[in-house]
């Protein structure tokens, strides 16, 4: 029996004489991360959750209500105080009705959910090599800060009072190591980690020895000199600079106004070697799911071609607003409001190989690390950034050393124009933002006078 | 109280059953809101509550930690069980105790609860934000404004026979300001809150926060980027103790400390700072938006001086901490909610009060940076290595502030930026934060009075 179908239709009762639609997000899962430390497990955490939320639309308006309690009772309060909400926000001047998502096709990803059964000594032997691959590799390795297995397995379903009833389910594994090295008065750290739907492909050696080997290599950096350098963006630090483009290709910052990209439909602008691709479909991709979050059948979107922007990334309602195609990128969880975001942004492989770039100028700094997180260095109303970032220098195409404590600095939009040249494979660490190294051509550096 | 007394206890005994040498349990019922205006109508309104607890077991320096939303008894004894179950293969361990009910006391004055205040009321601040916005400036094209609420209630108990309630409101207003002259755009963002509930804004100069917003986003404008490269750096009170925050204070929790992996390891007793560097760390203080009564494993908050004169004093220590390093808990177990077990976390850190003066400061420059506002930061524990961005700077030439300038990140690493902070002034100031670590994002404030770093890099336009 369909208790929570059974249940959401009895709240569709209400809602009809309420004279409301709604609709109801469901996400459940479980979780189990391990981690050692100093060889001894240190951490064992097992978590079971459950969520719903609930958006009401009364006509041109919209509010949302959550809960973790899935019990009838709980559900109906937390519908009244999603109906609340919508009436609370009751605007006149609003012109266009909100609409639902109709139940379509939906592709299904088989490789989202590959149910295995594993046991617990094999997932503690993998969490144990995280750390001890590590430390076993160079005694320049002080420690692993943070290393461990995180197992997730999750559902989501979205039903709507027009009829629709769409569900789907992910299970993966993520292995992470991050290595302290210590050279002298020297240290530095470097993570490495992978995100596999099969545990099998889950190599904890290989994560581990690459998180040390990197951290190693590392020591001792030297300061580099403040000036402008072409730049080899390394291939799993690009999700940084996709992550700043990725809030100016959606529909609703051009229409709340925050999107740089507003009114540059069509236009060229970035490099005729960029091209940009959304695909929610992609199998190296944490952000893959057959539906979006209105429950749209996901789509793949093309949004740069030779350099040319082509579309925003909508949903339902922002594409009517600017009579875009809707192409399924609604996203939201119970608890919060709906949004509009990229699923996986995909650069689409060049031709260059990595040593050709490095000698395509006579200096080269290959960004290894981008330390400090967006939050604390990009501003997305201007694509203004400046960003700590750790590397090597090459000259001539040979490694000079490891250099760090500098800031690279500039605009994402020039960003894209300087791409010179694409890389020819993507990274293996699994991300929702996938790209092979890029050369830009010059970015600023603060260093050392 | 969330749960009866005997629930938590049958929860402890089965959670001890496989040879455990500690146990506690955390129950939260959270209720959270948040309520936005856009373009001038209600834009968002979301409420929903989180209920669940979380289960932790000690097996020596192993810890064992499992959540589950189903608050029967029946389902906190099969969770506690499986969790005993996860490492333990002996017979009970740990000595018999009962729950001892300890009254709630809390040095904090609430109002109306969240769900009580009549919505028109927090409506009515909001509308206000995007007038005074408005009025001040033509140039002004979009304010939003925001008012996240949170009342949590707490209950935990402990294998050690602890027993305690708590609860913890935090109400936050947050304004963003976007400006256009000539298709030049630019934004600015403030906050203002506590730990309490939302009669705050009733006194809070909401004009004031709504022109400060305008002005600072119309001064980016108009400002150039800031040069790169190393000079000395007065940096402001109030959100200016980002610095400290980022540049030590993480590197204090033994979540660092005790795997070795912070620069501040074995220097207890040692000079790690400039002798007019006294930092601080307390929950202590009412209504703070960093503060408890209790930390997030039942232990009273407390006030801890962790650098006195220059000289490391004392880390921030959990109970896991403290078993794993001898020292004693400071009251420093925090997380966001039952869903992440604790870590030794942050409350209101601050550099304490000096004696310098901000003008002799600046006088003391001959070429640097103001950083009269402080953005967000991050830093890295293990090399001590932090950044954070300068949302409002001023070039200082030959001992005056000059022009505006935008785009300007400061790094450096911790202790070398401690030894080179040379004047303290006293003219202390807290503002609000949310920071995050492994233990979720938790309310912490951070604070200094004005501070001369003699060298730092700035990471600006070459």
């Amino acid at each position: 029996m369909d208790t929570l179908k059974n249940d959401f239709l009895k709240i569709c009762e209400v809602a009809e004489k309420e004279n409301v639609q709604v609709e109801l997000m469901i996400t459940g899962g479980e979780s189990l991360k391990l981690g050692y430390q100093k060889r001894k497990l240190e951490k064992f955490e097992a978590s079971q959750n459950q969520m719903a939320g609930f958006r009401v639309v009364d006509g041109f308006t919209q509010g949302y209500a959550y809960t973790e309690n899935l019990s009838l009772d709980s559900l109906k309060l937390t519908f009244f105080e999603a109906l609340k909400n919508a009436k609370t926000l009751k605007d006149e001047k609003t012109k266009s009705k909100i609409k639902f998502a109709e139940q379509s096709k939906i592709r299904e990803l088989p490789f989202l959910n590959q149910a295995q059964d594993i046991s617990m000594d094999e997932k503690l032997k993998v969490a144990a090599t995280l750390e001890s691959a590590a430390l076993d590799f160079d005694p320049k390795i002080q420690s692993t800060p943070y290393c461990g297995l995180i197992e997730s397995n999750g559902s989501k379903r979205i039903l709507n009072s027009e009829g629709l009833d769409v569900s789907y389910k992910s299970s993966s594994y993520s292995g992470y190591t991050y290595s302290l090295a210590k050279d002298g008065e020297s240290l530095k750290t470097n993570s490495c980690s992978r995100f596999v739907r099969d545990f099998k492909k889950l190599d904890a050696k290989l994560i581990a020895e690459k998180s040390a080997q990197d951290s190693i290599r590392a020591l001792p950096a030297k300061k580099i000199k403040t000036g402008n350098y072409p730049v080899l963006i390394d291939k799993e630090e690009m999700s940084s600079f996709l992550g700043m483009l990725a809030p100016h290709l959606t529909a609703k910052n051009v229409l709340e106004g925050k999107s740089l990209l507003k009114g540059k439909l069509s236009q060229k602008l970035a490099s005729p070697l960029f091209h940009l691709l959304d695909d929610p479909f992609h199998e190296s991709g944490t952000a893959s799911r057959p539906f979006d979050s209105e429950g749209s059948a996901s789509q793949k979107t093309r949004l740069f071609e030779s350099g040319t922007f082509m579309t925003f990334l909508t949903d339902i309602e922002s594409s009517e607003k600017l009579g875009l195609k809707n192409t399924a990128n609604a996203s939201r969880s119970p608890s919060t409001s709906l949004d509009v975001d990229p699923s996986n942004l995909v650069v689409q492989l060049g031709q260059t190989t990595f040593d050709e770039m490095i000698r395509k100028y006579p200096q080269v700094v290959h960004i290894t690390q981008v330390t400090g997180g967006l939050h604390a260095g990009y501003k997305q109303s201007t694509g203004d950034f400046s960003l700590p970032c750790e590397g090597f220098l090459f000259e001539f195409g040979k490694v000079v050393g490891p250099v760090d404590q500098f800031v690279i600095s500039g605009n994402i939009l020039q960003f894209l124009e300087q791409i010179e040249a694409v890389g020819t494979e993507y990274g293996e660490e699994g991300s929702s933002y996938l790209s092979p190294d890029l050369l830009i051509k010059s970015l600023s550096f603060a260093g050392e006078a | 109280m969330i749960l009866p007394e005997n629930r938590l206890q049958k929860t402890l005994d089965a959670a001890l059953s496989t040879g455990a040498d500690f146990a506690d349990v955390f129950v939260e019922e959270t209720y959270s809101s948040q309520l936005s205006i856009l373009n001038q109508k209600a834009d968002k309104a979301i409420v929903g509550t989180l209920f669940g607890a979380g289960i932790r077991l000690f097996f020596g320096d192993e810890i064992v930690y499992v959540t589950t939303n189903d608050l029967s008894e029946e389902a906190l004894i099969k969770t506690a069980l499986m969790a005993a179950k996860a490492r333990g293969n002996q017979k009970r361990l740990a000595a018999e105790f009962l729950l001892k009910n300890s009254k709630f006391d809390s040095i904090h004055i609430y109002g109306e609860k969240p769900w009580e205040m009549n919505r028109d009321k927090k409506l009515k601040w909001m509308n206000a934000i995007d007038q005074h916005a408005r009025a001040r400036s033509s140039l002004v094209t979009q304010v939003e404004s925001t008012l996240l609420e949170k009342f949590q209630k707490v209950q935990i108990a402990n294998s050690k026979g602890l027993h305690k309630f708590d609860e913890r409101a935090y109400s936050r207003m947050r304004v963003d300001t976007f400006v256009e002259i000539e298709g030049l755009k630019e934004s600015s963002a403030d906050n203002e809150g506590h730990m309490g509930t939302s009669e705050l804004f009733d006194k809070v100069d909401l004009k004031k926060l709504a022109f400060d917003n305008v002005d600072r986003a119309l001064l980016l404008t108009k400002a150039k980027y800031a040069p790169a490269g190393e000079m000395p750096v007065v940096i402001s009170n109030s959100f200016g103790g980002v610095i400290f925050h980022e540049a030590c204070g993480h590197g204090l929790e033994t979540t660092s400390v005790a795997k070795n992996s912070s620069v501040f390891c074995g220097k207890l007793g040692q000079k790690v700072a400039h002798e007019s560097v006294t930092a601080i760390d307390d929950g202590t203080i009412q209504n703070e938006w960093g503060s408890l009564n209790i930390d997030d494993e039942g232990m009273p908050t407390q006030r801890t001086t962790l650098i006195e004169k220059g000289i490391l004093k004392s880390y921030l220590v959990d109970q896991m901490g403290a078993k794993q390093t001898g020292y004693a808990a400071t009251g420093s177990g925090r997380k966001q909610s039952y869903k992440f077990a604790p870590a030794s976390r942050m409350r209101n850190t601050f550099i304490d009060r000096g004696s310098d003066r901000f003008e002799d400061m600046v006088k003391d420059v001959d070429y640097g940076l103001y950083a009269k506002k402080m953005g967000g930061g991050s830093v890295n524990p293990g090399t001590g290595d932090y950044n954070f961005s300068v949302i409002e700077g001023y070039m200082i030439r030959n001992g005056e502030i000059q022009e505006a300038v935008k785009g300007a990140c400061l790094i450096g690493r911790g202790i070398e930026t401690l030894g080179n902070i040379t004047k303290v002034s006293n003219n202390l100031k807290l503002a609000t934060g949310m920071c995050g670590s492994i233990s979720g994002s938790i309310p912490a404030a951070v604070g200094q009075p004005e501070i001369l770093v003699s060298k730092m890099t700035v990471g600006g336009r070459a």
